[in-house]
C-alpha cells in the first residue's frame, strides 16, 4: 500500500512522458524561422565572397531545466530560470575536400582572426518572434561568413607551405538529408515537491558525525532541438533527461580527502526509484564512506583484479571509447592510439566492443545515451568497433578519415558547441563467461599463480580523465571510489583507500582473462570538446591480468578541529544562553 | 521600506562576548553560536585560537531580463545566500592578514532556507578551513618578517568602536511580468531602424540583505533594493566603422522606477543618436589640445583617475610591486589637484538635488559607521578612503571599507572656479587661440566596457596597451570649430593614454554639478557628482584604418525597401 502510494506520488511529482502520439506534429515557427533565414542566406552568399559557401546549418536548441541541491535538509538557492536558447551556426567554404574547418597547423592564436561571434551574451531570442530570430540568425551568419573567408585563405597557404598530411581524407563527409519531426515531450516538474523530497532525503547524513559535506541533487532537463541545413536536412525533437544523485565527502584522520558518490540517471521519470530506494542508497552511501575512511591506505600494485561490470563499463569508456573517436584518428596532435590498428587484434578474442545509439537497455536496465539522429542530423547506427578481439571501425562524425569516408551517427555535442565523434552507448560483450562466483574464484587462483599477496576487485569508479593529446602520456588516471583487498588464504576482503589506476591503455585492453554473466549499465555524462552529452557503458565484470595502481595523493589538512554542531555535547545552542543585561 | 525599518543604534563595548540581544533572529543565532564556540575551543595544539571573528551573511534576491529586437533573449536570476569570514590569528598588531603571498579569508554557500542547523553544519566547516589557513599565513608572514626589514611596520588591524544596526530586511518586490513586458517593447523600437545591427535592452533588480557579526560585538543586518537598466544599440557606418551607443539608467531604489515610456524613450534616443552618429564625419587628424567634458562625461573621467587614488593606500607585507596600485600613496598634504577643487567622499548622501545616489550604506564592510570625509581639500590630499587596515600616516577607518579595503564610496568634486556655460565656452575658445587650433573638441558621451558586449574586438582593441591611463573611446564628440562656433559630430576619435597629471590640467568647471553614475570595470557601484570640467590639454587619435566589411546581405527585416 505505502509502496502504491508513493509510486503515485512519483507519477505525479514529474508529469513528463516520451509517449505522446504521433499525431500530425507541426513545423515550430522556430523551424520556419530559421528556414527561411537559411536559405534566403545561402542562396545570397552562395558566391559573395572569394570562396563559395557550400554548407549553411543552423542548429538551436531550447533548454529548460530545474537544478536542486540539498544539504543537511536544506536547499541551497531559489533560481529563477527561464528557457535558454544556443545557437550554432556552422558555416563552411571551399568544398567537402577541404574547407574552412581543416586544421591549421602549428597555427597561433591571432585577434583579428579570433571568432568573436562565439562571446557575450546569448544574443538569439529566447521568445518565437520570426523577426527578433532572423535579425539575430543575419548577424551570427554574416560574422562566421567573414570569418569562415579570412580562415580558408589560411588554410590553403598553411597547406601549400607544410608536408603533406598523413591522412588526406576528406574535411565533411557527404550524407543523405534527414527529415525529422519528433512528438512534443511533457515537462512538468514541480519543483516543490522536489526541494521538500531533497530536503528530507539529504537528512540521512546528519546520521553520520564523521561526513562532513554531503547533499543530494536532482535535475530535470528538456532540450529542445531544432537544426536545418542547407543539403535540406530538417529535424525538430525533444528530449528529457533526469538525475539524481548523492555525494559524501569527509577527511581521513591522515588528511586525506575521501569522497563517494552514487546516483541515478533516467531518461524518463518512471526509471526514478521511490524515496525508500533513494533514502538507502544515501545511507548505503555514507556507511561505505564512514568505513572507508578508517581503511587501510593503498600500496603501489600489480596484479590480477576484477572490474565489475559497471567499473569494467567505465574504463572501457575512457581508455578505450575516447581513443576510438573517428576525427582524433587524423588530428596529428592527437596520440592516434588505434588509427592503424584497423583490422588488427587490440584484445583477446572473446571481446566484442559495440556502440548502439539506437539500443534502449541493457540486461534490462534503460540506457542513456540512445538517439534516433546525432547533432549532425545524420541517422544514429550501430557501429562494431571491436568483432573478436580485431578492431573493426570507429565512431565516426561527419570528419572522415582514411577509410572510413563517412558518418555512422555519431557526430554529438552539447548546446552551442561543435559537434565532434562522441560515444552514445557503448556495450561490451563476451562469447567467454562464467558465473560471477567462478570469476572470483579464478582471481583467487590468478593470484596465487602470479605469487601475488592479494588481489582486487574494482566496485564502482566515478569517472575519469583520459589524455588522448600526444603531448601527454598516452595514460588514463581513473578515480576507482570502492576497491576491495582479496586474500588467497580465505581471509575476508577488505576495503582500501588511496586507490589509483595508471597504466597504459592498450595494455590494460589485451590483459582480459575471462568476463562474468552479469552485465550492468553505467549511466552518466561524458564531457569532451564538444561539451556534455548522456552516454551509456555496460559490461559484465571482467578479469584482468594485470592492472597497475599507485596510491592516490593525498592532502594534508587535517579533520576539522571542532565536531560538527549538531554533534557536539558542548555546543552554546545545548546551553541556556544569558540574556544581555541592557534594558 | 525605509520608513518601516526599525533603527536602533547602540554602542556597547569592544570585546564584549556576543550575546543575545535585541533583533536577534535565525541567521544572527547560528553566527553567534559558531563564533562562541570557535573563539574558546577553535585551536590547533601549537596555536592559539582567534582573536577576531566575523562573519558576514549576503542574502541576495535577483532578476534581470534581456531582450533584443522585441523579443526576449533571456530572462533568469534568484536567490542565494553566502557566507564570507574575516577569521585572524595573531593580535591586532601582527595577524595573518595584509600579507601579499598569504591567501585571506574565507567563505561558503549557504542554504536559502531557515534552517539552523544546515545554516551550522556550513558555517562551521567554512570556519575550519579559514582557521587553518591562517594560522598557515600567520607562520608563512612571520617567516617572512624574519627575513625582511619594514621599518614602522604598521599594525594589521585597526582597534574602532563597535557598532550595531538593524534595518528590517528588504524584499524583491518587483512586477516581472511588467518589466519583460517593458524590456520588450523598448527593444522594439530599434524594428524600426534599418542601421541598427545589434540592440538589447536589459532590466536588473535586486534586493540583498545583510548580516554582520563579529566576535568585538559588532552587529548590524542592513537590507537594500536596487536595480538598472541598460540600453546598448550598435550599427556600421558605410566605411565599415562599428558605433555604439548606450543609455544607462540606474535606481537606487525600487520605489522609484521610471514609466515605459521613459524606457521607450531612451531607447529612441539611442536610435535616433545612433543615426546621426552613422552619418557623421571620422576624426581625420590627431589633435592635441583643449577639451570639454560636458555633464556625465566629467564623472567618467574623474571615475577613471581619481577612486584608484583616494583608497587603497596600504602595503601589504611581502608585496612584489609596492609602486603599483594607488599613485598617490606617498603624496599627502601635497597638491593633487588645482587649487580650486575638492573632493569629499560621502557614502552617508542618499541623494543630491534630488537624484538619489549609488554609493549609500549606512555601514561598511569592517561593520564601521558610514562617514563623510574630505579627501582632497583646495587641491591638496588630506587623506585616503579608509578600513581598518592602519598606514603609517592613518591608524584608523573612516568608514570606508568596502570587501576589507579603503574604497571610495559617492565622490562630490567641488569646485570655487566655477562658469556658467557661455563663459566656459569663452575660455575653452581663448585656449584654442593660444595654440593657434582651428577647432576644439566637447565630449559629451564617453564608452564604457558594456560595448564590448556588440563589438568585442572593436572593444579590446581600442582598450589595449600598458601604463598611464585609458578613457573609453568616446561616443558623443563635437568638433566646435572656433571662427564660425559651428558644432559638428564626428566618429571614431580615441584619446590616447593620460597620466594623472592631467588632473592638473583643469583649467576651470561649470555650474551644473550633478550626479551621475559611471560604469568602470573594478569600480563598485558610486555616484559622482561634478560640474563639467574644462580640461586644457588631451590628445584624440584617430580610428583605425582597417575597418570590417558591412554586411553582405541587408537585414532581413528591410530586404524588400
Amino acid at each position: 500500500m505505502v509502496v502504491r502510494s508513493l509510486a503515485f506520488l512519483l507519477l505525479l511529482l514529474v508529469g513528463a512522458s516520451a509517449q505522446e502520439p504521433p499525431a500530425a506534429v507541426q513545423e515550430s515557427p522556430l523551424l520556419k524561422a530559421l528556414s527561411a533565414e537559411l536559405q534566403r542566406s545561402f542562396e545570397k552568399l552562395k558566391n559573395a565572397g572569394e570562396h563559395p559557401l557550400y554548407y549553411l546549418a543552423y542548429r538551436v536548441y531550447d533548454t529548460d531545466d530545474v537544478n536542486i541541491t540539498a544539504s543537511y535538509g536544506a536547499v541551497d538557492a531559489a533560481p529563477r530560470g527561464g528557457t535558454r536558447r544556443t545557437l550554432q551556426v556552422e558555416l563552411r567554404v571551399g568544398s567537402h575536400q577541404l574547407d574552412n574547418t581543416h586544421k591549421i597547423r602549428d597555427e597561433g592564436f591571432s585577434f583579428s582572426d579570433y571568432d568573436f561571434s562565439e562571446f557575450g551574451p546569448a544574443y538569439i531570442p529566447a521568445e518565437n518572434d520570426e523577426a527578433a530570430i532572423r535579425q539575430a540568425l543575419w548577424i551570427s551568419t554574416d560574422a562566421k561568413f567573414k570569418v569562415a573567408q579570412k580562415r580558408f585563405t589560411k588554410v590553403k597557404a598553411n597547406k601549400a607551405v607544410k608536408v603533406e598530411e598523413e591522412d588526406t581524407s576528406d574535411d565533411f563527409s557527404k550524407e543523405q538529408p534527414v527529415t525529422h519531426l519528433g512528438a512534443p515531450v511533457k515537462f512538468e516538474v514541480d519543483r516543490a515537491a522536489w526541494e521538500a523530497r531533497l530536503r528530507k532525503l539529504s537528512t540521512v547524513f546528519k546520521d553520520f558525525p564523521d561526513i562532513h559535506e554531503s547533499s543530494f541533487s536532482f535535475s530535470a532537463v528538456r532540450t529542445k532541438r531544432c537544426f536545418v541545413s542547407t543539403e535540406g536536412t530538417r529535424i525538430q525533437d525533444e528530449r528529457v533527461q533526469f538525475r539524481l544523485f548523492a555525494v559524501a565527502e569527509t577527511t581521513a584522520d591522515d588528511g586525506m580527502k575521501l569522497s563517494l558518490y552514487d546516483g541515478i540517471e533516467a531518461a524518463s521519470p518512471s526509471a526514478i526509484p521511490d524515496d525508500a530506494a533513494l533514502e538507502k542508497l544515501a545511507r548505503e552511501l555514507a556507511t561505505s564512506l564512514v568505513a572507508l575512511r578508517s581503511a587501510p591506505i593503498a600500496d603501489t600494485y600489480a596484479g590480477p583484479c576484477i572490474l565489475r561490470s559497471r567499473a569494467a563499463g567505465v574504463i572501457f569508456h575512457e581508455i578505450f571509447g575516447h581513443r576510438i573517436e573517428g576525427h582524433r584518428q587524423k588530428d596529428e596532435d592527437e596520440g592516434r592510439t588505434f588509427a592503424k590498428k584497423v583490422g588488427q587484434p587490440v584484445m583477446p578474442d572473446f571481446i566484442t566492443v559495440v556502440d548502439d545509439p539506437q539500443r534502449e537497455s541493457v540486461a534490462n536496465k534503460p540506457l542513456n545515451g540512445t538517439y534516433r539522429i546525432d547533432d549532425e542530423g545524420v541517422a544514429a547506427q550501430k557501429v562494431v568497433l571491436v568483432d573478436k578481439g580485431v578492431l573493426k571501425g570507429f565512431l565516426m562524425g561527419r570528419s572522415p578519415v582514411k577509410n572510413f569516408p563517412t558518418s555512422n551517427g555519431h557526430g554529438r555535442c552539447s548546446p552551442g558547441r561543435s559537434p565532434v565523434a562522441r560515444q552514445g552507448n557503448l556495450i561490451v560483450d563476451s562469447t567467454k563467461r562464467v558465473p560471477y562466483e567462478k570469476l572470483r574464484e579464478m582471481l583467487i587462483e590468478e593470484i596465487k599463480k602470479q605469487g601475488k599477496p592479494y588481489g582486487l576487485i574494482f566496485d564502482d569508479i566515478a569517472g575519469g580523465f583520459t589524455m588522448t593529446q600526444s603531448f601527454l602520456p598516452q595514460s588514463f588516471k581513473l578515480l576507482p571510489l570502492r576497491v576491495w583487498r582479496v586474500f588467497p588464504d580465505g581471509k575476508p576482503d577488505e576495503v582500501l583507500r588511496g586507490v589509483d589506476i595508471v597504466g597504459t591503455p592498450l595494455a590494460s585492453l589485451e590483459k582480459i582473462l575471462c568476463a562474468a554473466d552479469d552485465d550492468d549499465v553505467f549511466n552518466g555524462t561524458c564531457g569532451a570538446e564538444s561539451g556534455w552529452v548522456p552516454v551509456s557503458a555496460a559490461s559484465p565484470s571482467l578479469l584482468v591480468q594485470t592492472i597497475e595502481v599507485e596510491r592516490q595523493k593525498k592532502g594534508q589538512d587535517r579533520p576539522p578541529l571542532l565536531k560538527s554542531p549538531r554533534h557536539d555535547p558542548e555546543d552554546p545552542s545545548k546551553k541556556p544562553e544569558k540574556k544581555e543585561g541592557r534594558p | 521600506m525605509r520608513t518601516a525599518a526599525v533603527a536602533i543604534a547602540l554602542l556597547v563595548l569592544a570585546g564584549s562576548a556576543p550575546a543575545q540581544e535585541a533583533g536577534d533572529d535565525l541567521i544572527f543565532r547560528v553566527l553567534r553560536h559558531e563564533i562562541t564556540r570557535s573563539m574558546e575551543r577553535l585551536k590547533l595544539e601549537k596555536s592559539a585560537p582567534p582573536y577576531y571573528l566575523r562573519y558576514q551573511v549576503r542574502d541576495t534576491d535577483q532578476f534581470q531580463v534581456t531582450a533584443s529586437f522585441g523579443a526576449v533573449t533571456q530572462s533568469g536570476g534568484g536567490r542565494r545566500r553566502s557566507l564570507d569570514i574575516d577569521l585572524r590569528v595573531g593580535d591586532y598588531a601582527l595577524d595573518n592578514t595584509n600579507f601579499a603571498e598569504g591567501s585571506e579569508g574565507g567563505g561558503a554557500a549557504l542554504t536559502v532556507d531557515d534552517d539552523y542547523e544546515a545554516l551550522r553544519q556550513s558555517v562551521w566547516l567554512a570556519t575550519d578551513l579559514t582557521y587553518k589557513t591562517a594560522v598557515e599565513t600567520l607562520e608563512q608572514k612571520k617567516a617572512y618578517l624574519a627575513q625582511h626589514s619594514i621599518p614602522d611596520r604598521p599594525a594589521d588591524f585597526s582597534k574602532e568602536e563597535a557598532f550595531v544596526l538593524l534595518r528590517e530586511p528588504v524584499k524583491l518586490d518587483i512586477d516581472r511580468e511588467k518589466w519583460t513586458g517593458i524590456a520588450r517593447k523598448a527593444s522594439a523600437v530599434f524594428r524600426q531602424h534599418p542601421h541598427v545591427q545589434k540592440s538589447f535592452v536589459q532590466f536588473m533588480a535586486g534586493a540583498e540583505n545583510r548580516w554582520f557579526l563579529s566576535s568585538e560585538g559588532f552587529r548590524h543586518r542592513t537590507g537594500k533594493a536596487d536595480g538598472g537598466l541598460i540600453i546598448l544599440a550598435a550599427a556600421q557606418a558605410d566605411d565599415g566603422m562599428k558605433l555604439t551607443d548606450f543609455e544607462v539608467l540606474t535606481f537606487p531604489s525600487l520605489d522609484k522606477l521610471p514609466s515605459e515610456e521613459t524606457v521607450v524613450k531612451a531607447a529612441e534616443a539611442v536610435a535616433a543618436r545612433l543615426k546621426e552618429l552613422v552619418a557623421a564625419p571620422k576624426v581625420d587628424e590627431e589633435y592635441t589640445g583643449p577639451i570639454l567634458f560636458e555633464g556625465s562625461t566629467a564623472a567618467d573621467f574623474f571615475a577613471h583617475l581619481l577612486p584608484g587614488q583616494l583608497g587603497n593606500s596600504h602595503e601589504p607585507v611581502g608585496a612584489r610591486n609596492p609602486n603599483a596600485g594607488n599613485q598617490w600613496k606617498d603624496k599627502l598634504d601635497q597638491r593633487v589637484l588645482p587649487a580650486f577643487l575638492s573632493v569629499i567622499s560621502d557614502p552617508t548622501a542618499a541623494e543630491f538635488k534630488g537624484q538619489g545616489l549609488l554609493g549609500s550604506y549606512e555601514v561598511d564592510d569592517d561593520g564601521v559607521k558610514a562617514r563623510r570625509v574630505a579627501l582632497v581639500e583646495r587641491g591638496k590630499l588630506k587623506t585616503f578612503a579608509m578600513s581598518r587596515i592602519p598606514t603609517r600616516k592613518s591608524q584608523n577607518s573612516n568608514g570606508h571599507s568596502r570587501g576589507g579595503v579603503g574604497q571610495v564610496s559617492n565622490l562630490f568634486v567641488e569646485s570655487t572656479k566655477q562658469m556658467n556655460a557661455a563663459k566656459l565656452r569663452e575660455r575653452l575658445v581663448e585656449l584654442a587661440a593660444d595654440e593657434d587650433l582651428r577647432y576644439v573638441y566637447i565630449c559629451r558621451r564617453l564608452g564604457n566596457v558594456m560595448m564590448s558586449s556588440m563589438d568585442p574586438a572593436g572593444w579590446y582593441s581600442s582598450m589595449m596597451g600598458r601604463g598611464g591611463i585609458l578613457l573609453p573611446p568616446p561616443v558623443t564628440l563635437v568638433r566646435y570649430e572656433v571662427a564660425t562656433g559651428k558644432e559638428t559630430l564626428v566618429r571614431g576619435g580615441r584619446f590616447k593614454k593620460l597620466e594623472l597629471r592631467v588632473l592638473r590640467d583643469i583649467v576651470a568647471t561649470g555650474d551644473d554639478a550633478a550626479a551621475y553614475t559611471p560604469v568602470v570595470q573594478g569600480l563598485q557601484d558610486v555616484s559622482i557628482v561634478t560640474p563639467t570640467v574644462l580640461v586644457k590639454e588631451v590628445e584624440i587619435a584617430r580610428p583605425p584604418k582597417e575597418l570590417e566589411k558591412l554586411p553582405s546581405l541587408p537585414a532581413p527585416a528591410f530586404e524588400r525597401r
